[in-house]
């Protein structure tokens, strides 16, 4: 390709109307000759000055909310500066970068063992071009509340306080349970299902709850419609979600949870179509853990479990990423 | 005395050095300033919304598209570089870029120009650029086109204010695709000149 050839793609380019492999082609000229990039920069700039003709609009004060909220737990690209407030990768429905800048979340902390725990969160399947998202081991700082966005980033290193406009809490928490619920279907999307029918009484080891818990696990599992579902956790441990209709009952058993701290508990989730609804709090046990869901599991529900202050979150929804989210019916479409 | 252009809400002094305000902020923005980041949002929320519902005319997508575009303004701060343009030039082709992948992505084509009809409403298919055009706003932008001879003028209105792909233009305006690459060469350079754009 002459650049006269490349001239005519990048004005295609910086008009946004070229076709997939028109642009494919603009992409790879630019990098075996990256001395046209004055070109297409010159380009760029002269299509943006037809902005001004679109004219402006207010944009709705939830989406502003819903943002800052977000940039305070998103990594960015390159982030070498000094950072104390470490991100944890949400899983959130929007595209990685695709003009080809590396999004390389290299985790800017080191493990601190007096973390309350370790978050594992994949971000989703990356549009087509871009490179993944992902976040190692990254710490999870002391939960703040999401939705309230006038809390302040008072751990960066150069930020003044956010201003606020504190839109109404609950238009910004609706969003945030949407949002978390999107995410959270990427999660399971991401993650390893294993499927199986019946759970043999036998493979449960060393229970060591109370008998409730294990009174409807054993109810479920001589039950004809048994059902159960393994999930993992970033870290390749396993939970199993087991269920029966006729019995009316849903159990969550696992020897992998994480550790957390003596002011914390888990919470369970039934994840569906409006949003997260709790199925109760669990205390975290010596090995293997069973733990009762309260409430009515729904068809196509996924079960997450999210690490909470004691008691549970007060606020009726979660207020931390899920620790592991588990699929109860792959063929529901999420 | 100075007079003063508002741009932005900025105030920007006419005879001074020109200031970049977007970029100042960018750059603080690549550092994790959030609060930088708010004072961008504001500054450039309302410009990019009003391109976006333009470009996507649906309201909750057009919502989602805002959002997407400055995530990826913060996600992706580092890679603006001041030599290379304007900040607000930076963050206006994420948004039109963004704008037009998603109306594109959400569609097939037919059903794209089912929807296009319905908000160029009971045009003939010769008035889609007349349509596109006449909501064109902005003086400069305006005058800037009225001197771009028509076929240059057609092809840049449908592609960027219209979100065509050059080859959908092309069944658009019944010309061959390689005829509407070259306008949108000559008019972009043309439009260049007359915008007075430099790097």
């Amino acid at each position: 390709m002459n650049e006269k050839d490349f001239a005519e793609l990048s004005a295609g380019h910086a008009l946004h109307a070229l076709s997939p492999d028109d642009e494919r082609a603009y992409r790879a000229a630019l990098a075996e000759h990256p001395e046209w990039t004055a070109v297409a920069d010159l380009d760029d700039e002269v299509a943006a000055t037809l902005a001004d003709g679109f004219g402006e609009e207010l944009a709705p004060v939830s989406v502003r909310a819903a943002l800052l909220a977000q940039i305070a737990q998103l990594p960015q690209a390159d982030a070498s500066a000094p950072r104390t407030h470490p991100g944890v990768a949400l899983s959130l429905p929007i595209d990685v970068p695709r003009d080809g800048s590396e999004t390389d979340a290299a985790p800017t902390e080191s493990f601190d063992p007096e973390a309350t725990h370790v978050v594992d969160v994949v971000a989703p399947a990356p549009a087509e071009d871009a490179t993944p998202v992902e976040t190692e081991a990254a710490e999870q700082p002391e939960p703040e509340l999401p939705p309230v966005p006038d809390v302040p980033a008072s751990d960066a290193a150069e930020a003044e306080p956010v201003p606020s406009t504190a839109p109404p809490t609950e238009a910004v928490q609706t969003i945030q349970r949407k949002n978390w619920t999107r995410g959270l279907f990427a999660l399971v999307a991401s993650a390893a299902l294993l499927v199986g029918i019946g759970w043999g009484v036998g493979a449960i080891t060393e229970q060591v709850r109370t008998p409730v818990e294990i009174q409807a696990l054993e109810q479920i599992e001589s039950a004809a419609d048994a059902q159960s579902v393994v999930g993992q956790f970033a870290d390749g441990g396993e939970a199993t979600v087991h269920w029966s209709a006729t019995v009316g009952k849903a159990v969550l058993t696992s020897a992998d949870l994480p550790s957390i701290d003596a002011d914390r508990s888990f919470e369970l989730w039934y994840v569906r179509d409006g949003g997260p609804v709790s199925a109760g709090v669990f205390e975290p046990g010596d090995d293997e853990v069973t733990a009762l869901l309260d409430g009515d599991m729904e068809v196509g529900d996924v079960i997450a479990v999210t690490v909470e202050a004691q008691g549970g979150s007060t606020i009726g929804a979660p207020t931390t990423d899920p620790i592991i989210a588990i699929e109860t019916d792959p063929t529901v479409e999420s | 005395m100075l007079e003063m252009m508002v741009i932005d809400g900025v105030d920007v002094p006419d005879d001074g050095p020109s200031v970049d305000a977007p970029a100042d902020l960018l750059v603080r923005v690549a550092t994790g300033d959030q609060a930088a980041f708010a004072e961008l949002y504001d500054m450039l929320s309302a410009r990019v919304f009003g391109l976006i519902r333009r470009v996507l005319v649906d309201p909750s997508q057009s919502e989602e598209v805002l959002q997407e575009v400055f995530l990826e303004v913060w996600q992706s701060a580092s890679s603006f570089a001041p030599k290379k343009g304007q900040g607000r030039s930076w963050i206006l082709t994420i948004a039109h870029r963004r704008a037009v992948d998603r109306v594109r992505s959400s569609q097939a084509s037919t059903d794209r120009d089912v929807r296009v009809g319905a908000r160029d409403a009971h045009t003939p298919q010769e008035g889609v650029a007349e349509q596109v055009e006449m909501r064109i706003e902005g003086r400069r932008v305006v005058r800037a086109l009225g001197t771009l001879p028509d076929p240059q003028r057609e092809a840049l209105t449908l592609a960027y204010f219209g979100g065509y792909s050059q080859s959908e233009i092309a069944a658009l305006v019944g010309s061959p695709l390689g005829t509407i690459k070259t306008r949108m060469r000559d008019g972009l350079t043309r439009l260049r000149e007359e915008m007075g754009v430099s790097l």
